[in-house]
């Protein structure tokens, strides 16, 4: 499979036979994958603090705590999993970090069955695209920039936001997309294709602005 | 034709293909794809172009970083660089890594900082390089670590430095910090380029050496740990001041950059070298930058110079005695906002134990606004000594009016929010019970920033809402809380004007959070009184308010503005009495800022000073006299309060003048007798004075006796309009059973009050009812009186134990001899200089305290020396005159004390020439007359310079007479040369002296 990894029974008859080993190397073979889910989801402000493969790694830990809970209910992909896993350590790395007012804004979009808050992919999503960090004295500019992006892709759909995160940063399939966001994979397409055309309208205007990004 | 779905299958299809295909690193045409499907053409290249710009934005970002991640791993294998031999490796920061490492043909460890390549991608950067290191390799002092050379090896540059066996400040912090729990900024940094997932743990953190330094072993208590921040600082000063000396700035200075070895030697490294070329370089590739934590506010506008170092060593001995960073926890936009608009929290405020002074080098350092700062390290460094020698230290408490200044420049928001805050508090506090209990509690709560946010929005509204009504409540709110501060909610007397027997301010209570507190105050008394001074409706308050800003100029120590206020507030009071003339709180107001200016004119300490005080003091008495017949207690004890200003030490003091004149004229040449005789025509006046004082003092004590049993029965309404009570006021008008009660229990808390005022009214006019029946050599009432008093005190102490203002007065009361024999004199000055010596110790910046000290010092050792006993004359001088340096310079224009302080001088020196301590003699004449001389600064006026010239005169006479007697003619020759220049610059009007100039000179 194009995941690198083999299909969803034999993952769940290799990890039954043997547990430890069989998750070790189908961590490995997910772990870059893993860490750019990690690296677009980290909020840019922790960059610096917390690196990607701690939280990487605090999720490998994370999934052999668990393990066992998934085999009794393996009702999602592999891999769905150990994203949802990994979010959840992020989830506890930015309350730790920003205490209590990120609490709920953190929630990932398929745990609360209530309506998705973009905000968290609008901030993600526009942090990458302003690009890394760049030097001191342009950090505030950055901010403004990030700012204003979010702004602007606050007004996408929630859903439509979340795609494109999904497909091209976290770099999912759209059927994984799809799983994720719990709608069926034709509509998770459409929606991946309008949110294209939407983007590159903000982006356009953007470029626009200035050439800063 | 495709259906819709179909359609958009095919679509999302193209879209998959494209993008697996730029991310194995091809590079399609987009036109393929839309010559493919015709149909769908426009939309694939709006699709795909749209991909291919997202995708490059991603992959713009992480090639970044990865290269970096798989060059660092590359640096890390290396075994090998030239001739030098690594070792391992030492720690990694955001510019590199350094190994320790040995030179092999010389044997000598080193340690060397490799590079990744890709920092010097533009020669322009290695060019720069090359140069700093130059730079760099200049640089030779005892705390800078030398640089050896640069070289490259295969793609890395390098360069070679001295290996200090020692461990970094931020390693020494984290451990200070009970180890990890801290995120030190090495870390920070070092998480910037994560290991490989498989690794065994982190592999740098701080500095590992093999040698560290425990700082338990560096300080066994926190004041050794401040002294030992200090000298951290000094040594780094040092450096800095040696480097800045030959041009060269370090650019980044934070506690990784600084290392502790095992001999306490503090060294300096990465001296310029690497934030010249990160600063660059990063711009340009797009890399994180470790954190702006240590970044000076100018620097992020392009600026940086050796004020910008100061600053960073300012946040680095922050961190040091507060074991907290400056600026933290936050990400990097907010940490920007932070620094360039805000203060960190005071040290003190972290950490009561840490000395003031270094409290004072820190947060002058740490000034956002570079002139504030330290304009050079030498200047720290100064301080820095001089705070480890117990010496003073240039950097005094920025001034009230600065601090607002800049407060009020640079926060108008901030501003806002605080004026916010305050309003709520006065919400909470008169919403609950108007007491002052509630109100201090308030404030501690106000300081609890937290609340603040949440009720912000509500306090708008809610002053918005209200009008003139609420505006008139709110200053009183205020006030409220005003006075909860400046008495501790001890007693709600405003003893403005009776503050002890001193004369300086009541500083004794104020700490330096109440003075932040009391700028907030202050602004918001301004703005008030500003706002509102042509509304008739609120002119009361407005006056109150004005009034309000002279209290809190004359408690800190700004007397002309308090005096210019007192004026201002005094006016609307007398417009305010025009349209109600018999109106009782609004004469007790005016009878009591009336003497509040008449006090601050006092402390003011010109020379006319009290006759002016004089004035305003009778002003007073006559209006509250004419009110004295409604019975009102606090009229009547204002009074009483008024005729003991009257009475009050210096009207006595004059008393004993003719006495120390005979001491002076022993001194001073016969040319400068005029000013003696005219002094002593005075004392008949004084004595007349006098008589008048101990006359109104016994009213006084009459009236506040009286009052001193005062109950509710007594108590009329007039009490509760009288103190200025909305509540009780309002509360009047209804009529409910409940409301009655709660009105009584008002009213027995006012006469409490009023029972208190009264105590401490009659023990005060009763001390100096003592003090003035001892000065005039009136013994047997005297020490009747003063038995009474101390009775008086010793009950109020009781009473209230933790208020040092009855001690205080206390130690005055000793002062006074009980009878008129020298053994009596040195007994009552000794015991008093004992109470107020630990006084002095406890509340160490109190300047009234440490005055009296002076003072009672400086008498002891002049009675000593009536009673020939030398050297207990020579010890209480020294001490006398240590206390007075440290006080003359901050009271400039003081000039009670600048005499007092001088006089004592010239006794030491004399003293010194007696004892034939001729060395000591000349240390001390020549310090002093380094001190007039840096006293002179720009002043020009004529008084002024008469003065100068004269003491430096004397000065320059005192050290002719030293020489003269060591045998050194021409040294003589040439200090009485000078004294001649300064004789000859006084005016001869103003001086008779004989017109040959050679019987001036026989002095003795």
């Amino acid at each position: 499979m194009e995941n690198g990894l083999p299909d969803h029974p034999e993952i769940l008859r290799q990890l039954k036979t043997d547990r430890e080993e069989a998750l070790a190397r189908f961590f490995s073979n997910v772990q870059d994958r893993l860490a750019r889910v990690v690296a677009f989801r980290l909020d840019y402000r922790l960059g610096g603090r917390v690196s990607e493969s701690d939280v990487v790694q605090d999720t490998f830990v994370r999934a052999s705590q668990r393990i066992d809970s998934y085999l009794e209910k393996p009702d999602m992909p592999f891999f769905v999993w150990l994203r949802l896993e990994a979010n959840q350590r992020l989830h506890e790395i930015h309350r730790q970090h920003f205490g209590a007012e990120k609490r709920d804004v953190r929630r990932e979009i398929t745990l609360s069955q209530q309506k998705p808050q973009g905000n968290q992919t609008s901030l993600a999503l526009a942090a990458h695209l302003v690009a890394q960090m760049t030097s001191a004295s342009q950090i505030m500019e950055r901010a403004e920039q990030i700012n204003r992006l979010e702004h602007t892709l606050n007004e996408m759909n929630e859903l439509d936001r979340e795609v494109i995160a999904l497909r091209h940063f976290e770099e999912l399939t759209n059927v994984e997309t799809a799983e994720i966001l719990q709608i069926e994979p034709a509509a998770a397409s459409k929606r991946y294709i309008r949110a294209l055309k939407r983007l590159k309208e903000i982006m356009e205007s953007l470029q626009g602005d200035g050439s800063k990004v | 034709m495709l259906q819709p779905d179909q359609q958009q299958e095919l679509l999302d299809e193209v879209v998959e293909d494209f993008t697996a295909r730029l991310r194995s690193g091809q590079h399609p045409a987009i036109q393929e794809y839309a010559n493919q499907y015709p149909s769908l053409a426009e939309d694939i290249e709006e699709l795909l172009t749209s991909v291919a710009m997202i995708e490059e934005l991603k992959k713009q970002g992480n090639s970044v970083s990865d290269s970096l991640k798989s060059e660092m791993k590359q640096i890390l294998k290396l075994e090998r660089i030239g001739d030098y031999r690594i070792v391992r490796e030492l720690g990694r920061g955001g510019m590199g890594i350094v190994f320790e490492a040995v030179h092999e043909s010389l044997g000598r460890r080193v340690a060397i900082k490799v590079m990744p390549n890709r920092k010097f991608d533009d020669p322009k950067y290695l060019e720069r390089f090359k140069r700093e290191a130059q730079a760099a390799a200049n640089l030779h002092h005892t705390n800078i670590v030398s640089v050896f050379g640069i070289g490259q090896t295969g793609e890395h540059h390098y360069y070679v430095m001295e290996f200090v066996d020692g461990q970094s400040l931020s390693s020494i912090l984290a451990d200070l910090n009970g180890m990890n729990e801290t995120q030190t900024e090495d870390k920070k940094n070092s998480e910037t380029y994560p290991g490989p997932l498989n690794s065994a743990g982190p592999t740098s953190s701080a500095i590992n050496q093999l040698n560290k330094v425990r700082p338990t072993d560096l300080f066994e208590s926190p004041r050794q740990r401040f002294r030992w921040a200090a000298h951290v600082g000094l040594q780094i000063s040092e450096g800095l001041a040696y480097a800045h000396i030959l041009g060269t700035l370090h650019r980044d200075i934070k506690p990784s950059n600084l290392l502790v070895d095992k001999n306490k030697t503090v060294w300096l490294t990465d001296f310029g070298l690497v934030k010249n070329i990160s600063n660059q370089t990063i711009t340009k590739t797009g890399d994180i930058v470790g954190t702006p934590q240590y970044m000076s506010p100018e620097s992020f506008e392009g600026q940086y110079d050796e004020r910008s170092e100061t600053y960073c060593l300012g946040l680095t001995l922050y961190e040091l005695i507060t074991l907290k960073p400056a600026f933290e926890n936050a990400s990097t936009p907010e940490l920007i906002r932070q620094i360039t608009t805000t203060s960190p929290p005071v040290p003190r405020k972290i950490d009561p134990r840490i000395p003031r002074d270094l409290n004072r080098i820190v947060q002058k350092a740490i000034s956002r606004e570079p002139s504030y700062r330290y304009q050079t390290a030498d200047e720290m460094g100064d301080d820095l000594r001089a705070y480890l020698e117990d010496r003073p230290i240039s950097a005094r408490k920025i001034s009230m009016t600065e601090n607002l200044y800049r407060w009020s420049i640079r926060n108008p928001l901030s501003a806002c929010l605080a004026l916010s805050t305050a309003l709520m508090i006065c919400a909470i506090a008169v919403g609950a019970t108007a007491l002052l209990r509630t109100t201090n509690q308030a404030l501690q709560e106000s300081r609890n920033q937290a609340d603040m946010a949440e009720h912000q929005n509500r306090l708008f509204r809610y002053m918005k809402g209200e009008a003139e009504k609420t505006t008139n409540f709110t200053v009183e709110a205020f006030d409220e809380m005003f006075r909860g501060l400046v008495f501790r909610g001890q007693s709600s007397s405003e003893d403005f004007s009776l503050d002890g027997f001193n004369n300086i301010q009541v500083s004794n209570t104020i700490t330096e959070s109440d003075a932040e507190f009391l700028d907030k105050m202050l602004q918001f008394f301004q703005r008030f009184a500003e706002n509102n001074k042509d509304n008739f409706t609120l002119q009361k308050s407005t006056a109150k308010s004005i009034r309000r800003v002279a209290n809190i100029y004359h408690l800190t120590g700004q007397f002309d503005e308090a005096a210019k206020a007192y004026e201002e507030s005094i006016s609307s009071y007398n417009n305010l009495r025009i349209e109600s003339p018999n109106s009782v709180p609004m004469a007790l107001e005016l009878a009591k800022t009336t003497n509040e200016l008449g006090r601050v004119i006092e402390l003011q300490g010109r020379i006319t000073g009290r006759k002016m005080a004089l004035a305003r003091f009778r002003k007073s008495e006559e209006m509250l006299r004419n009110h004295s017949h409604s019975e009102d207690p606090l009229i009547q004890l204002e009074l009483a309060k008024t005729l003991i200003l009257f009475g009050s030490p210096y009207a006595t003091f004059r008393a004993s003048l003719p006495e120390r004149f005979d001491e002076i004229r022993q001194h001073v040449p016969r040319t400068w007798f005029s000013q003696s005789s005219k002094l002593a025509s005075r004392v008949d006046i004084s004595e007349r004075e006098s008589a008048i004082a101990i006359k109104r003092l016994r009213e006084a004590i009459r009236i506040a006796q009286r009052y001193t049993t005062f109950n509710i029965d007594n108590s009329s309404d007039s009490v509760a309009e009288a103190t200025g009570d909305t509540v009780a006021k309002t509360k009047r008008t209804e009529n409910s059973p409940r409301l009655r009660k709660q009105e009584l229990v008002e009213k027995e808390m006012h006469a409490e009050v009023i029972r208190n005022e009264a105590k401490f009214i009659s023990a005060m006019a009763t001390t100096r009812l003592a003090i003035a029946q001892l000065r005039t050599r009136d013994f047997f009432t005297g020490r009747k009186t003063l038995i009474a008093a101390e009775t008086k005190l010793f009950q109020l102490e009781k009473q209230d134990p933790n208020n040092p203002k009855f001690q205080f007065v206390l130690a005055q009361l000793y002062a006074m001899p009980k009878s008129n024999t020298l053994k009596a004199k040195i007994g009552a000055l000794k015991k008093s200089r004992n109470v107020l010596r630990s006084m002095t110790n406890k509340f160490v910046g109190n300047l009234d305290y440490k005055r009296a000290y002076a003072d009672t010092c400086f008498r002891l050792g002049m009675v000593c020396l009536e009673d020939n006993q030398l050297d207990e004359a020579l010890t209480n001088l020294k001490l006398a005159n240590v206390a007075f340096q440290s006080i003359v310079p901050l009271t400039p224009r003081n000039y009670k004390i600048q005499a007092n302080g001088f006089s004592c001088h010239l006794h030491l020196i004399d003293l010194l020439l007696q004892s034939e301590s001729y060395d000591d003699a000349v240390t001390i004449v020549e310090k002093s007359l380094a001190r007039l001389r840096k006293g002179k600064g720009k002043q020009k006026s004529r008084p002024f310079m008469n003065l100068y010239n004269r003491r430096s005169a004397f000065l320059q006479f005192s050290l002719a007479v030293v020489y003269e007697e060591t045998g050194d003619q021409d040294a003589s020759d040439e200090a009485r040369g000078k004294m001649m220049d300064s004789l000859n610059r006084i005016p001869t009007k103003k001086i008779s002296r004989p017109r040959n100039r050679s019987t001036r000179l026989q002095l003795q």
